[in-house]
Parts: structure tokens; sequence; C-alpha cells
């Protein structure tokens, strides 16, 4: 299957641009070299393009600032150029003018610090939140290192809704699917690689033939591997094994790596960045045989290229039905299978559930919801301050300053709190992202270029941006406001020098509606997470420390099964970990609870009180483990016993199963004595005796917001399954302190065998929900911006109100009027808009509910959350709304009379 | 002071020497020439296309290049050769000669080291 060549769609703007500016600038003279000039043009385009998009920019940039200063050239016949200083010196004088306007405005912002203060500290926080969840996406959103990313998806096997990686024979079905170019595959794996002073654990996939070909990825030194390269040791090193493993050195004598006490040889380097699937550092080919009896199994990662004109719905449906052909070909392995198909970016992130563009969605809305506010205060502080010049402006005008002057010193005016806000939201900004790309969400694309000058660089043109748009507005709202420019006129503007009425109540009202929706959002967040947060995960992680072994396939005397040479292996790492002080207790699983792959299995029951059919599939989390793991993990034990000492190789094999397995099968009888097996009906594998029943324990990452069953099986009854070891510990230290201890010990036993990801058991927890303590604390943060704002808003609008009404507020008082009523008047002005714009913002949070579903846990957007809301928001605007106005009318009433 | 370029055209810009020497020994189309200029110069001179076709425009007037027919790629149709003319060449001789006396004095002043500075 070949795929087009590269599509040349992307590149034809800028040489449009430059065609056009070449006929609009270039004299006619030029007409016969023209197309020549343009077409060589466009051959550099495409080679900068290559080199990214900075180079590229740099690339355009030079070439149409060339292109300009050819056509001064040519068309004033002066090779100097002459005319560029001309307009070098206008540039001069405006810089003098604009130097002027700013210095002026400095000034006349020292007079009013207050308002200088209050305009910067509510434009900061909403360039910080802006320019931070900008960011974020700008992260989420960054170029995969892959031809044309929107046509790829991930195709995967579903059961019962959970998605499973891909077999051989979905793969083979697949690929002759019309709805695709291309599919290929690819399974990880994981190597240890020899250096010169240390053995690295490093991430390798195995892929078919097409993988790189569907991605549009091409070696960018040697050659892709061929089928031919099957079991020949040859391989695809990453750019930066390339570098780091081999120096760099040119492939020509197939440079030799060790690996795993063999040897493989480099063929071909994949280009800076690429590292797919998980982070691999080396390929290798893996034949496609889905006839094979390996062919059923499931662990490869599909990826397919769209056709042209194919959406991922139609992909989808094809799919399903070679779904319905694939079980009833192979009704073992796929009957009742169904597929999914998810974008390869958010397979990519790990988001099966697609659970990250909701959070992405609702991180934008907040920040939107956070600038708004602060532009809507900022524009009323804004209109204060001109009304506040009317006066000034006004003789100005009269005495023969025209109107764009005018504006301009407005605009330069508006600068000084622009520019401050900007530099301390920036500031907030710079901080914050390094703190907000260490979640755990975003580590999948910690191979994109977010730290660093650059990123900092992208940060600063974003504030620029959004400042643009508050000066905008500023300056639009200046011009409306502008006095006219004679002296009768400005006289009389003198008369109405504070804010209207109409733009304080529309404010209280807009004000109110962001921030009830700001707070119900991010309070139904927080219900979710407090709900993730409690639930029963069926084992114990305080203190539990686990990290991965990797056994390699060919260390120890060669002749040696590799069953034999693990239980070797375990028993020589447990005589040394009994002898560390550290350890309160210890063991070895193949799979630590919640970890982002999983083995299962299918189980089979003897004698079960409620009767299957042969098509019932029954799945647990398989683990093989050592007797020691059980306790380590603190699993509650419900009946029976858990694994102990006497499980060995050679005695009846035994299993404990997690309660909801037990309760499935034998729902009115105890399991203990029960015979369990491996597979289906059919199977052959040998029976094994339930002794234990703990708890439903959290096993599974893929199902942890459901309850998947579980099974430990001694390890030592199971030579035969070989799969990467985890060791667990507990102890008091944590793993700061234990872990060099585990390596030392483990480094005793086998020098060639690294241990490796070593981490707090609570951490793999704390992952799991970290989208949503993500959203919280992001919504939380601009949650408690955003009230402070609404509480600021209503107050400015209240103090302007009552500082126009305190002559008015004299004479009623002198005329005998009760403060209470003075109070509820002023109480009128607020919480009218404010009920409105509470109704808005309740009925807006309604509205996005269905955005956050993906996220919320059942029950969580209830009403509870959007009543406090309401009456925490009511309360605030009217504190805000009686503090300015006490005070005010607590004075002598003939003072503010007088005044 | 300006100079009048078709009755003294020596001392030529960069632009003009670079494109006639990547000329002295083959005929090559625009994109060729850029690139054959910057791997000589080690990318030391990077022309744009405009700077590029600039040049190539005065130098096609003067008849020190001419357009050549196409033997590289016969399927573009845009594609224009350029080739030496005899006048070319002559330039491109004399201007070498005249940058070659001048190494020479900055040889002979140590500026560079060199024959100048052996011979003492």
């Amino acid at each position: 299957m070949r795929l087009r060549p590269p599509s040349r769609a992307g590149q034809r703007w800028s040489v449009r641009l430059y065609r056009g500016l070449a006929r609009a600038l270039l004299p006619s003279d030029y007409r016969p070299l023209r197309d020549d000039l343009v077409a060589t043009f466009g051959r550099r385009d495409q080679d900068h393009r290559a080199r990214g998009n900075l180079a590229h920019g740099r690339f355009l940039a030079r070439e149409i600032g060339s292109l300009l200063l050819q056509s001064v050239r040519e068309r004033t016949g002066d090779p100097s150029a002459g005319l560029f200083r001309r307009w070098q010196r206008s540039l001069v004088l405006a810089r003098d003018s604009a130097f002027l306007d700013l210095r002026q405005a400095l000034s006349s912002w020292r007079r009013s610090r207050g308002l200088l203060a209050a305009t910067v500290l509510t434009l900061a926080p909403a360039f910080a939140a802006l320019s931070l969840v900008g960011g974020v996406l700008e992260t989420l959103l960054a170029p995969l290192p892959v031809r044309e990313p929107g046509k790829l998806v991930t195709p995967m096997p579903l059961r019962d809704g959970d998605p499973f990686m891909a077999s051989m024979r979905d793969v083979a079905a697949w690929q002759k699917a019309k709805s695709f170019v291309a599919v290929g595959a690819a399974r990880p794996h994981g190597a240890n690689l020899r250096l010169a002073s240390e053995t690295r654990r490093i991430a390798t996939a195995e892929i078919t033939s097409g993988y790189l070909e569907t991605l549009g990825v091409e070696p960018m030194v040697g050659r892709d591997l061929i089928p031919e390269d099957a079991g020949t040791g040859a391989v695809l090193v990453s750019h930066r094994l390339w570098h780091e493993a081999l120096g760099g050195r040119s492939l020509a004598e197939s440079p030799v790596l060790r690996l795993d006490g063999g040897s493989v040889r480099a063929v071909g380097v994949l280009p800076p960045r690429f590292a797919l699937p998980f982070g691999a550092d080396l390929w290798r080919l893996l034949p496609l045989r889905p006839d094979d009896p390996d062919g059923a199994s499931r662990g490869l990662v599909a990826v397919g290229r769209l056709a042209p004109g194919i959406q991922r719905s139609e992909a989808l449906a094809e799919l399903r039905v070679l779904a319905g052909r694939l079980g009833a070909a192979y009704p073992d392995s796929h009957r009742d299978w169904s597929v999914g198909v998810i974008p390869l970016r958010e397979q990519m992130l790990g988001d099966v559930h697609g659970r990250l563009r909701p959070t992405v969605a609702v991180l934008l809305l907040t920040a939107v919801l956070v600038y708004g506010l602060a532009v809507a205060n900022c524009l009323f502080l804004l209109e204060v301050r001109i009304r506040g010049r009317r006066e000034e402006l006004a003789v100005r005008r009269a005495l023969g300053a025209g109107r764009t002057r005018a504006l301009f010193q407005l605009a330069a005016s508006a600068l000084v709190p622009l520019g401050l806000s900007m530099v301390s939201g920036l500031a907030v900004a710079v901080a914050g992202a390094s703190a907000i790309l260490r979640w755990e969400l975003l580590e999948p694309l910690r191979h994109a270029p977010v730290h660093g000058p650059a990123a900092v660089g992208r940060l600063i043109v974003l504030t620029l941006g959004f400042a643009a748009l508050v000066a905008v507005a500023q300056t639009l709202l200046a011009a409306r406001r502008l006095p006219a420019g004679t002296p009768s006129r400005a006289a009389r503007d003198r008369g109405s020098a504070e804010p209207g009425r109409r733009p304080g109540r529309l404010l209280v009202a807009a004000e109110v509606a962001l921030a009830v929706l700001l707070l119900t959002l991010g309070g139904w967040l927080a219900r979710t997470l407090h709900h993730l947060g409690t639930l029963e995960l069926g084992f114990d992680p305080a203190g539990v420390v686990v990290g991965r072994i990797a056994l390699s396939a060919h260390a120890g005397q060669g002749a040696e099964p590799a069953g034999e040479r693990r239980a070797r292996f375990l028993a020589a790492l447990s005589a040394e970990l009994e002898t560390l002080p550290e350890l309160d207790a210890f063991g070895i699983t193949t799979n630590a609870p919640l970890d982002l792959l999983s083995s299962d299995a299918r189980v089979w029951p003897k004698s079960p009180q409620v009767p299957l059919s042969e098509d019932d599939l029954l799945l647990v989390a398989d683990r093989l483990v050592t007797p020691g793991a059980l306790a380590t993990l603190g699993l509650r034990l419900v009946e029976g016993r858990l694994l102990d000492t006497g499980d060995r190789s050679g005695a009846e094999p035994v299993a404990v199963v997690t309660a909801d397995l037990a309760e499935r099968l034998w729902p009115d009888r105890s399991a203990v004595g029960e015979l369990v097996r491996r597979g289906g009906p059919s199977s052959e594998s040998p029976w094994m005796r339930i002794v234990g029943v703990v708890a439903p324990v959290k096993e599974d990452r893929s199902a942890f917001r459901r309850d998947r069953a579980a099974w430990y099986l001694p390890l030592e009854q199971h030579p035969e399954i070989q799969r990467p070891l985890v060791l667990i510990a507990s102890s008091a230290l944590g793993p700061a302190v234990v872990a060099p201890e585990l390596r030392r010990a483990v480094a005793a036993v086998s020098a060639e065998t690294p241990l490796y990801e070593i981490r707090a058991l609570q951490e793999q927890v704390d992952d799991l929900v970290a989208t949503e303590r993500l959203a919280v604390a992001v919504v939380g943060a601009f949650g408690l911006v955003g009230i402070l704002l609404q509480a600021f808003g209503v107050f400015s609008v209240v103090l302007f109100t009552v500082a126009r009404r305190r002559r008015e507020t004299g004479i009623r008082l002198a005329l005998g009027a009760t403060g209470w009523r003075l109070v509820r008047r002023a109480l009128g002005d607020t919480i009218g808009p404010a009920a409105v714009g509470l109704l808005a913002g309740l009925l807006g949070a309604l509205a996005t509910q269905r955005l956050l579903t993906p996220l919320l846990s059942e029950g969580a957007p209830g009403l509870g959350v959007p009543v406090l809301v309401a009456g925490a928001t009511l309360l605030i605007a009217a504190a805000a709304t009686l503090l300015p106005t006490l005070h005010a009318h607590r004075g002598n009433p003939m003072r503010s009379l007088m005044r | 002071m300006p100079v009048d370029r078709r009755s003294d055209p020596l001392p030529l810009s960069v632009p003009e020497f670079q494109i006639l020497l990547s000329l002295v020994d083959r005929d090559l189309h625009g994109y060729g020439l850029l690139q054959d200029i910057e791997e000589r110069t080690g990318g030391e001179v990077s022309l744009t296309a405009s700077t590029l076709y600039a040049a190539l425009k005065r130098m096609l007037r003067d008849g020190w290049i001419e357009e050549v027919a196409a033997g590289e790629s016969p399927g573009d149709a845009r594609r224009r050769n350029y080739g030496l003319t005899a006048t070319g060449l002559e330039l491109a001789r004399r201007e070498s000669a005249r940058l070659d006396r001048a190494a020479e004095m900055a040889r002979a002043k140590r500026l560079l080291p060199g024959s100048a500075a052996r011979s003492r």
C-alpha cells in the first residue's frame, strides 16, 4: 500500500503571497524572470519548511524584506534605498511624540495611583490566566512528529466498553478496510541496553513493516526496516540513542548495540522527537502472522491513516462490520468484541476515555471568563478616568489638539496600566507554567518544546495579543467619550464628570453572571475530585515503593530455562532484601496496581453456582506474585488465607481471588476450595484451588472508575509465564531513602539487571485523578480570582455611584431621610442587576454541564453547588454595596453637601 | 559617488562575482545557483531569491550571462538555465585577478599568511 506523496497544499500560501508581492512590487522589466524567481523561492520555501516553523518564519521574513528593499531600489533607481532613510526620519518623529505622550501619561497616573493599582490588580490575573492556559493548550496541540497527524487514528478492540490492545488478527483485518490508506501496528517492549559504564533500561518496540509509512515518518539516516530484516538483528534507533549510545556515528558499518545480552545492528535513525509508541528508543521488525497461535494475543498498538474524505465515524462503522466478521472467523478470541477509534493524539496522551478534551475546554472557558471579568472591570475604571479627564481633554481640544492626537494621548495613558499588568501577569504565568506542566497528565508531552526561552517568548506573544485586545476596546471606548472640540461644549462637559448608571448596572450583572458560572463549574469539579478520592482501593498505598526489574532474556547461563533462572534470581534477591533493616515487608508481582499496562486472563470455573455459557468471557487482572506481595500491598482478607511459602512449584496450584469474582460465580456460598483455571471451557491449563478471597482491588488502571476482578497466583507455580517483574516494598522511610538500598540489593544479585522507575505507589494512585485535580486546581484558582474581581467590580461601581450622589444624599439626609432608606436605595442599585446576573450565570452553568460530563462523577452536578454559589455571590455583592455606602453616610450631611 | 557600471564593471558586487564563479564550469538554474553559492562559501554568502534575480536581470541585460537550453529537468517549463558568455568569463577572470592582487598586498602587509611573508 503506497501513500500519496507529501501534500503541498500547506506551502502554497507562502508561495502565493510571494508571487503576489513580486507582481505588485517589482517593475515590469522583471516580467520575463518573475515566474522563475517565484519557482526558485518555492523550492527554497520547501527546504526551509522542512526545518521547522521557526526557521521557516525567519526565512520568510528575510525573503519578503529583501523583496521590498529590491523594489525600493528598482523604483527609485537608488541602490542605497534613500527612501528608507526618509521613512526612518518620520519614524523618529513619531517615536518622539509617542515618548512625550507616554511621559505625560506617566505623570498623570502618578496623581491617581489608587486607580492605577486597581487597574493593574484587575488585569494582571487575567493576563496570567490566559497566558497560562494558552501555554498549556499550545503544549497539548503541539505538532506531533508525524505527517498530517489529524488523519491518524488508533483503532482499539473494546470488550464491554473497556479498551484493549489489538491482536495481529485485528490488525490484519483492519489493513483490508477501505477507510484506511494504511494500517500499521507496534508492540511495546523494554530491553536492557549495555553501555560502556552502565546497563540502562530503554523502551523498545516491534513494528510491522507498514508502521512508519502509516505515520509518514522516514529514517533521517540509513534506511527503513524491510521484511528481510526479520530475525536478523537489524534495528532502527531514535535520534537520542544514536547520539548517546553510538556517538552519532555513520551507519555504513551497521554499528552494534548490546541489548539484553545479545547484539543488534542499527540500520537507520529516526528523526528527533519521534518516540512512538510509548517513548520507544529502538525498533525492530514484527512479521504480521495472524494465523499463528500467537495471532490472538492482544498486545499491539495500532495506527491507521484515514483515506481522503473519510471521517472517523465512517471508519468506525466499517471496523464494526469487520469486528463482526472476525467474531465469526475466530469465535474463541473475537466473539462479542467491538471496536473503537480514537485520534492518535488522544491515544498518545493515554486518554482513551477522552477526558482531556473537556479538561482543556474547561480550562479555556474559565480563562476566558476571568479575562472577561477583568476587561469589564478595567473598561469601567477607564470610563471613570476618561470622565475625570474630560475637562482637561476639552480644554486641549479647544486649544487646537486634533481628535487623533487626543486619542493617541488617551491610548498612551491606557498603555501604562496595561504594560504593568502585562509584566506582572507574565511573571506569574512563567512561574505557573512550569508548575502546571509538572502534572502527570502532561507527562506524555515531555518531548514537546514547552520549556525554555522559546516557550517564554510564546507566552509574551500571547500576553501581547490579549493586551492588544484590551487596548483596542479601550481606544474604541475613548473615541466614543472624547469631548467635542469647542470651548462651549467643553464647559458643558464639566457637569458630567461621573460615570452613568447604566454601565454600572450592566457591569454588576455581567460580573455576577461570570463569577457564578466559574464557581459552579469549580464546585462540581471539586465534588468529583472528593468522590474519586474516597473510592475504596482495596490496597494500602501508604509507604509502599514500587520499582521495575528487567531480567535480561540472555543473562546468566544460556542453557538454563527462564523459569528456573527467575526462581534462582528471586531466591537470591529475597535473601538480600531480608538483610535490609529499612524494609517492613517486600514482595514481587508482575504488575503494580494501577499500572498503565495490565495483563488480563480469561478465567473458567470448574463448578460455578451460576450456570455459564461457553461464550461468557470472565476477565480478571492476572497477577503472578511472591507470597510477600499481598501482605506488602495490604490486601484485606475476606476468608481463607493469603498465599504462603508452601505454595511452591510442585505443590497443588492455588489462587487467591477478589471478592467480586467470588460473588459473581458463587453468590451464595464460599468460593474457598473451588477450582478455576486459565482460559475458556476448552482450555487445558491445570485447575487451581481457590485458597483465599480478598476484598475487591483496583488493579486495572483503565477500569479505575469501575471494577474488574483480579486473581493472584504464586509466581513459583507458573515458571512458563515470563513477564517483567515489579518489586514492591513497604517502608516508613519513603522512596528517596529506600530506592538506593533496593537498587544496591538488586545489583548485588545481578549486575546486568537494572531496577528502574522507582516511585511511591501513592503517586500512581494520585496520577489517576490528575486530570480532575488539574481541572479543580485551575478552575478553583480562577474561581477565586473571579469572585475577587466580581467583588471589586461591584465595590467600584458602588463607590462611584456614592460619589456621584454625595450632594443628593446630603440634601436627603438634611431633609430627614433615614440611613436605612439610603442603604435600601443603594442595595436596589446592585442587588437587582446581581439577581439578573445570577440567573444568567446559573443558566450558563447548566448549559456547560454537558461539556463537563466526562469529567464529573455520578451525582456531582446536583443543585446543591449552584444554590451555595448563588447565596455566596449575593452575599458578596451585598457586602461590596454596604461597605462603601455605610462609610459614606456616617459623616456629617452638611459636609457632604458642601463638597 | 554613483558608479557607471556598464562602462567600468569592476569591482563586481558579491552576488555578481559569486554567480559568475558558479557558472564557470556548468550551466545552472536559479535554485541551483543559490545552493552552489551557499555550499561553496560554507553559508557565508546566502542570497535571497530577489537579490539573485536582481543581479541575474542586470547580468542578462549587460550580456555577462545568457539563457541556455534547460538540461537537467526538461519537464519543468518554468525553469530557466543560465550560462556564462565570453564577456562574463572575461569579467570573472579580471575580477579574480583584481582580488588576487589585493590579497598579495594584504600578504605583503602580513595580514595574511603566504608567499610574501615566506619570501622575507
